[in-house]
């Protein structure tokens, strides 16, 4: 099936993209008050600055929350969208599928740690569960 | 509390609908035109009378906007027209507002929806259903993700719920039976003639897990439509008048249609709350209850957030059960949805519900019509858009 999906550049999410070229979680950030902003936005919602950076988060995450979509097609695994909350910040939410597809056990709340992946040719990020 | 000054200054005078269907063989023009013109005529009111024009035109496919309408059915009138986000409760609220501006005397407000190419795997290569290739983004989110959907989101907030509320799969499915009983005495839904029990919900198959099918309203091809004018010109025209009591949208942070789908009940309850506050009446006071079921996680925000706290949906739910008859009836009273709402008629986005509201109120509903109705509760859509209104009648 032909998937037409291409990371969308602009202005605001021109320096995501570039991180992930590069394998970086690069996530915009309030030079003034240090609120983190993702999607990232040219104003800053918490003290409505102008003066927005660029800075690379950690990748440690937790699950927020996730979906699990059946299996397409005969022997393949089904897979998991997850909402990760970045350590950075409460309910800082970053969205990639659990790499490797559905786990047994899987709950909200279980550590993650980032992978970056390849989506239709372009690097895009991932989440792996952390277990001990 | 007191009421607000615009307490039942304005009426709905007329309300249309197309027919309903998963494969109508019309356009979605064909199905605004059909939907205006019933409404039109349902008022009683000539042609010439229409000044105003509003639908629903930024939405997640392509419909129609008012010039086509105002083309279609030879409007020349028209000194006020506008567009304004689903759900469809949102364009009537626009109409409320341009007619109490005196913008124009009689608004017409449409939303019609289609079962484009895009929304259904079912008819990917149909001949007749190409869409233009736009899959709007209004919030500049979902081209961050690969691939993402707003359905998506609906999944990861309903698993959120159960985790942190207690609410299991069932409590949905109260939802989901209710409004299937509701729709086998209404006609007009694409799912009448088709009844479903709760064992038939438990074993849907999932899309995106925890939900269903059952959980999602099906896309469809309709139209639906209404006559907002002033109480004091309802008062000439053939119908009872259907006043409007109180009318309000809730929108808070976060919102990211992508990112944040989770803080909808602060956003549910601020509307549900304004339009209580400014009709000066409680939940006790409303006699059907029309709550959005886009997602049945959003009919869950809205029960919590009308009639009790978050959390406390799934208990409430349960006391409001009735086994017997399979339907939902909140204080043992009020019916939810009783037309059925989106997941029976079909993804029209909420006009369902305001159509619904008119009918009870005019005891003009039928073998559903609520006993002694005098006021409902229309809520629409969840964070980041919605609209909700009180409609009553003397």
């Amino acid at each position: 099936m032909a998937y037409a999906w291409k990371p969308q550049l602009n202005y605001d999410t021109k320096d995501y993209w570039e991180g992930c070229e590069r394998k970086e979680l690069i996530i915009a950030r309030c030079g003034d008050c240090k609120h983190w902003i993702h999607p990232p936005k040219a104003v800053c919602p918490a003290c409505w600055s102008d003066n927005i950076g660029h800075e690379k988060a950690s990748g440690e995450a937790t699950i927020f929350t996730f979906t699990v979509m059946p299996p397409r097609g005969e022997g393949k695994n089904a897979s998991v969208t997850i909402w990760g909350e970045l350590a950075e910040q409460k309910q800082l939410l970053l969205i990639a599928d659990l790499d490797g597809g559905y786990e047994d056990g899987i709950e909200i709340g279980d550590k993650l740690e980032l992978v970056w992946v390849d989506f239709h040719g372009f690097t895009v990020p991932g989440f792996r569960r952390v277990t001990k | 509390m007191s009421r607000h000054p615009n307490y039942r200054k304005l009426a709905i005078v007329g309300i249309g609908s197309s027919k309903l269907s998963k494969d109508s063989h019309f356009t979605v023009g064909a199905h605004a035109l059909q939907a205006c013109r019933a409404a039109i005529i349902d008022s009683g009111l000539k042609k010439e009378q229409i000044d105003g024009v509003g639908g629903i035109y930024s939405t997640d496919i392509p419909t129609v906007w008012p010039a086509y309408v105002i083309e279609g059915l030879g409007l020349n009138d028209v000194v006020w027209s506008s567009t304004a986000t689903a759900p469809s409760a949102n364009t009537v609220i626009d109409g409320i507002n341009a007619v109490l501006a005196g913008s124009c005397n009689y608004a017409l407000c449409f939303h019609a929806k289609y079962r484009w190419d895009v929304t259904s795997t079912a008819i990917r290569n149909h001949p007749m259903r190409g869409s233009i290739p736009m899959m709007m983004d209004p919030g500049f989110s979902f081209s961050l993700v690969a691939p993402a959907s707003g359905a998506m989101g609906m999944a990861g907030a309903m698993r959120r719920h159960m985790k942190l509320h207690g609410s299991k799969r069932e409590h949905f499915g109260m939802i989901a039976v209710n409004n299937r009983t509701n729709a086998q005495q209404n006609e007009g839904a694409v799912f009448y003639g088709e009844p479903l029990t709760m064992d038939e919900y438990m074993a849907s198959r999932p899309v995106y897990a925890p939900f269903t099918m059952l959980d999602m309203d099906p896309p469809i091809d309709g139209g639906m439509a209404v006559i907002v004018t002033t109480a004091d010109r309802a008062a000439d025209l053939p119908h009872k008048p259907v006043y409007i009591d109180s009318w309000s949208n809730g929108i808070t942070t976060p919102n990211d249609m992508a990112f944040q789908q989770f803080d909808s009940y602060r956003a549910t309850k601020l509307l549900s709350d304004t339009l209580f506050q400014r009709a000066d009446c409680t939940p006790k006071d409303i006699d059907v209850a029309n709550l959005y079921d886009g997602f049945t996680i959003l009919t869950m925000d809205w029960i919590e957030s009308t009639f009790v706290k978050r959390g406390e949906g799934a208990g409430f739910l349960e006391d409001s059960w009735d086994k017997n008859t399979q339907t939902v009836k909140f204080y043992g009273r009020v019916p939810l949805s009783p037309h059925g709402g989106n997941l029976s008629e079909g993804r029209v986005q909420g006009m369902g519900h305001v159509l619904e509201g008119v009918r009870q109120l005019r005891g003009e509903a039928g073998i559903r019509q609520a006993k002694d109705a005098r006021r409902a509760l229309v809520l629409n859509g969840t964070n980041p858009v919605n609209a909700g209104m009180i409609l009553g009648a003397e």
